[in-house]
C-alpha cells in the first residue's frame, strides 16, 4: 500500500468534509446537542425541580441511583461526592455516557455514507476507479477519511464536556471531579473503536446501495445498540463499570476488525464499477 | 504496434449483452473514435479496456498488458475522461488536478507545473482556484480533460469529450486531443455520437450498435462503404433554381441554398445538364454528391438518409424551392 496515494485521497475527502455544509453540520451539531444542550438542560431542570419541590429531592436521592441494583456500581458513581451533587453526577456521568458514544458513531456514519454512495451519486466514483488506486488503498483512504474526523470530534467533544461537567457541578462539588476513569476509557478506547465499527459498516452499506439517501437510512440503524445501552444503563440493569467499558471496547474493536474484513470484500473495483 | 488490442470482447450484465464480440486494434499515436448511440456499449467498452470490468469472453490488451490482471500498471498509463465531467465539487480546479496527480504519484513540483500548463492551454488560468461546483458544465469538462492528462499518460480514453462544450471550447478540446496524438504520440480512443467530430478528429472510426462494431475504417473508407455517388449538386442562378421544377428529369430535387440544389438518386449528368440548358437554366457548377458518414451511420442503424426521409416527394421539394429562390 502506498501511503502517499492514500494520503492524497484522505486529504481530498477531508477537504470535502470541511467545506460541505451538509456533512459539516452534523459534525458540529451532534456534540453540541448531545454533550452541550442536553446535559445543561437536564442538570439545570433537575436542580430546579429539586429546589422547588423538596419531596422530589427525597425521590431523586433514592430515585435514579436507587434503581442501580449493583451496589458496587452505585458506589462507583456516588463515590464520596456531596449528596446535592447526586442528580448532576447521575446525569453527567451515568446517563450521558452511552449518549456520548453517539457522537463518534454519527460522525463516522455520516461521512461513511458519503464515502461510496455519495461519490457514486456525484459521479466522482468512476473517476477514482479509473486511477491506479488499489482496492485496499481505496478502502483504507475511505476508512481513514471518516475515522480521523470521527475520533477528532469525539475527543474534542470529550474535552469540552469535561469542562462543562466541572462547571455545572462546581457549586455542589467545589472541585474537579470529571473526567472519571470510566469516561477516559470510553473516550480513548471505546470511541475510536466505535468510530471504526460505524465506518466499516457504512463502507459496506455504502458500497452496496446506489444512493446517499439509502446509505443514510441504513446507517441510522447503527445507533440502535447505543439506545439499548442507554435504556439498560438508566434502568440500572447494566451500569457501565470500568471493567464493562473495557470489555465493551474490546468487543467493539473485534467487531470493527471483522466488519473491515467484510468491507475489503465489498470494496472491489469490479463490483463497484458494475453499479456505476 | 497496437497499443489497445481487443479480440472478440464480450461483456454482459445479466441478460443484457453490453459489449458483444468486439474486435478492434488501436495503433500507437492513432486516434480512433467509437461512434454510436447512447447505450451502444461505448462506455462499457472503455471500462473493460481500463480494467474496471472483466470481459466475460475475449481478450483485452493495453500496452500488451491484461488490464484486469495488471490494472494498476494499465491505469497508470491511461488517462480517462468519464462521460460526465464529475469533479470534486468542493475542491478547486487546481486541487482536483493536484489530487489526481498525487494519486498517480507525480512529484509535487512537476504536478504544479503541469497543472498550470494544462489550465493555460485549456483557457482556464483564471479559474484555477474556483471551486468546481461554481464552474459551468463546459468548464468542468475542460478541467476533467486536464485531469485525464495531468499524469502525462501515453493512452487517452475519452468518453464524449466535447459534450456540454460550446463550439469554441469544443474546438479547443479537439485541438488538444489532436496535438496529444501528433505531438506527444498519445494513443487516443474516444467515444462520441458527434459524426462531424469523429470525421474531423479521428484517424479511424468504429461504428457501434447494440454492443457490436458494425463498421470500422477511415472516414473515407466508411463513406465509400456507404454506397455509390447518390446524386449531384447543381449551382445555378436564383431564377434558374426557380425554374428547375420543370426540368427535374425524374429525380428528387432538394434546395440546399438559394443558388444550389441537389438532385438525389441515380442521375444521368450529361442528360440533366442538357435538359437544364434547354429550359434556359444557367448551370455554373455540377458536382457529384458523395455519401456522407451520416448516410452510413443512419444505414447501419436501420434508418433512411435524413434528407430523403424528411423532404417528402420531389414535387414537394420543388414547391418548397420556388418561393425561396424567388426572394
Amino acid at each position: 500500500m502506498r501511503r502517499a496515494t492514500v494520503a492524497a485521497l484522505v486529504r481530498k475527502d477531508l477537504f470535502t468534509v470541511l467545506r460541505n455544509r451538509g456533512v459539516r453540520l452534523p459534525l458540529i451539531l451532534t456534540p453540541i446537542l448531545v454533550l452541550g444542550v442536553l446535559p445543561i438542560g437536564l442538570v439545570v431542570l433537575g436542580q430546579f425541580l429539586i429546589e422547588t419541590a423538596p419531596e422530589a429531592l427525597a425521590e431523586a436521592s433514592a430515585g435514579p441511583l436507587g434503581q442501580v441494583a449493583d451496589a458496587d456500581a452505585r458506589q462507583q458513581v456516588v463515590r464520596d461526592l456531596p449528596s446535592e451533587a447526586t442528580w448532576g453526577v447521575f446525569v453527567l456521568e451515568l446517563f450521558l455516557s452511552p449518549l456520548y458514544l453517539l457522537v463518534p458513531l454519527i460522525v463516522a456514519t455520516v461521512i461513511g455514507a458519503d464515502s461510496f454512495a455519495g461519490e457514486r451519486e456525484r459521479g466522482t466514483l468512476e473517476a477514482l476507479l479509473h486511477t491506479p488506486l488499489s482496492d485496499r488503498e481505496l478502502l483504507a483512504a475511505k476508512f481513514l477519511s471518516a475515522w480521523i474526523p470521527a475520533v477528532a470530534v469525539a475527543w474534542l467533544s470529550f474535552l469540552g464536556y469535561a469542562v462543562l461537567a466541572n462547571w455545572l457541578l462546581w457549586p455542589a462539588v467545589g472541585a474537579l471531579w470529571f473526567p472519571t476513569a470510566g469516561w477516559v476509557l470510553l473516550a480513548l478506547w471505546v470511541a475510536p473503536g466505535l468510530s471504526a465499527l460505524g465506518m466499516a459498516l457504512m463502507v459496506i452499506t455504502s458500497a452496496r446501495v446506489r444512493t446517499l439517501q439509502a446509505a443514510h437510512q441504513l446507517g441510522s440503524l447503527v445507533v440502535i445498540p447505543i439506545i439499548l445501552l442507554l435504556v439498560l444503563q438508566v434502568s440500572g440493569t447494566y451500569v457501565l463499570s470500568i471493567e464493562r467499558i473495557a470489555g465493551m471496547g474490546a468487543v467493539v474493536w473485534l467487531a470493527a476488525g471483522a466488519a473491515l474484513m467484510v468491507g475489503t470484500r465489498a470494496v472491489r473495483r469490479e463490483r463497484l464499477s458494475a453499479r456505476l | 504496434m497496437a497499443i489497445i488490442e481487443l479480440r472478440d470482447v464480450t461483456r454482459r450484465f445479466g441478460d443484457l449483452t453490453a459489449v458483444d464480440g468486439v474486435t478492434l486494434d488501436v495503433e500507437e499515436g492513432e486516434i480512433v473514435g467509437l461512434l454510436g448511440h447512447n447505450g451502444a456499449g461505448k462506455t462499457t467498452l472503455l471500462r473493460v479496456i481500463n480494467g474496471l470490468l472483466r470481459p466475460d469472453d475475449g481478450q483485452v490488451r493495453v500496452t500488451r498488458l491484461d488490464p484486469f490482471r495488471d490494472g494498476h500498471t494499465v491505469r497508470h498509463r491511461t488517462g480517462v475522461l468519464t462521460e460526465y465531467p464529475a469533479l470534486d465539487a468542493y475542491l478547486s480546479a487546481a486541487e482536483n488536478l493536484l489530487t489526481h496527480a498525487a494519486i498517480h504519484r507525480v512529484p509535487r513540483d512537476l504536478a504544479r507545473a503541469r497543472v498550470s500548463d494544462l489550465l493555460d492551454r485549456l483557457g482556464l488560468p483564471q479559474r484555477r482556484d474556483t471551486p468546481a461546483r461554481d464552474l459551468s458544465a463546459g468548464l468542468k469538462q475542460r478541467v476533467a480533460l486536464a485531469r485525464a492528462l495531468v499524469h502525462d499518460p501515453p493512452v487517452l480514453l475519452l468518453d464524449e469529450p466535447t459534450t456540454n462544450l460550446d463550439p469554441v471550447a469544443a474546438s479547443d478540446v479537439r485541438t488538444l486531443v489532436r496535438t496529444s496524438a501528433t505531438e506527444h504520440g498519445r494513443t487516443v480512443l474516444l467515444s462520441t455520437h458527434n459524426l462531424a467530430e469523429a470525421e474531423v478528429l479521428c484517424d479511424r472510426i468504429a461504428i457501434m450498435r447494440q454492443g457490436r462494431i458494425v463498421e470500422q475504417g477511415t472516414a473515407r473508407e466508411l463513406r465509400t462503404a456507404a454506397g455509390p455517388v447518390t446524386g449531384v449538386s447543381v449551382t445555378t442562378s436564383v431564377e434558374g433554381a426557380a425554374r428547375l421544377a420543370a426540368a427535374r428529369n425524374g429525380c428528387s430535387v432538394l434546395p440546399v441554398s438559394p443558388e444550389t440544389v441537389e438532385f438525389q438518386g441515380p442521375v444521368d449528368v450529361p442528360k440533366l445538364v442538357q435538359e437544364l440548358i434547354a429550359h434556359d437554366v444557367p448551370v455554373y457548377r455540377v458536382s457529384p454528391r458523395e455519401p456522407s458518414l451520416e448516410d452510413l451511420y443512419r444505414r447501419v442503424h436501420g434508418r433512411a438518409p435524413e434528407r430523403t426521409a424528411t423532404t417528402g416527394s420531389p414535387a414537394a421539394h420543388t414547391q418548397a424551392s420556388t418561393p425561396r429562390s424567388a426572394t
